[in-house]
């Protein structure tokens, strides 16, 4: 189940960033080029990705354990303490 | 540990997906020399190793914990980031 997820993770992580533009240099660099022609477009997808992100935390933080799994690993102990 | 290779798989599998349906994200408009890439990628391997994460690591999943390393972390590579362009505007006229 933990490879399945973690498959299923990767697959819609490599997508998103194709869909965001990651995979186009000119895109990145047009995004850090803020004294010269500006793309703001990759805040979007750091905004978009930590709004998902922080709205779930907050919600399964104080869970104990992930939802498809019986306890927490070790390395994410501290997290849902 | 097997997750990771999951994990990786999904990756590809996702390239793949992207290659295949979406191929306009992959429409490149500048081109560096391999040794470029080469250079580039050692950095952000050992940046990210040193830094305990990357982008998604730190700039993502940290932020959203309202971590203060990860908002220091990545405010680091992005502000490095942008004086790198600078940088290769000033010296090699443009990326």
């Amino acid at each position: 189940m933990k490879n399945f997820i973690s498959f299923i993770v990767g697959l819609l992580f490599a997508m998103g960033l194709g869909y965001g533009g990651m995979t186009q240099p000119h895109i990145v660099r047009a995004f850090l080029d803020v004294f010269g022609q500006w793309n703001p477009a990759l805040i979007g997808v750091m905004a978009g990705a930590i709004a998902v992100h922080g709205l779930v935390f907050q919600l399964f933080k104080h869970r104990k354990s992930p939802l498809l799994d019986r306890k927490v690993s070790p390395a994410n102990e501290k997290r849902y303490r | 540990m097997s997750w990771r290779i999951s994990f990786i798989l999904g990756l590809l599998a996702g390239g793949l997906v992207l290659r295949i349906y979406f191929p306009h994200f992959f429409v490149l408009k500048t081109q560096a020399a391999w040794f470029d890439y080469l250079i580039a990628g050692l950095f952000v391997g050992f940046g990210t190793l040193l830094g305990n994460g990357c982008t998604s690591g730190h700039g993502v999943c940290g932020i959203s914990r309202l971590s203060i390393r990860s908002i220091l972390s990545t405010i680091t590579f992005i502000g490095f980031g942008i004086l790198g362009v600078l940088l290769f505007k000033l010296f090699r006229g443009d990326l």
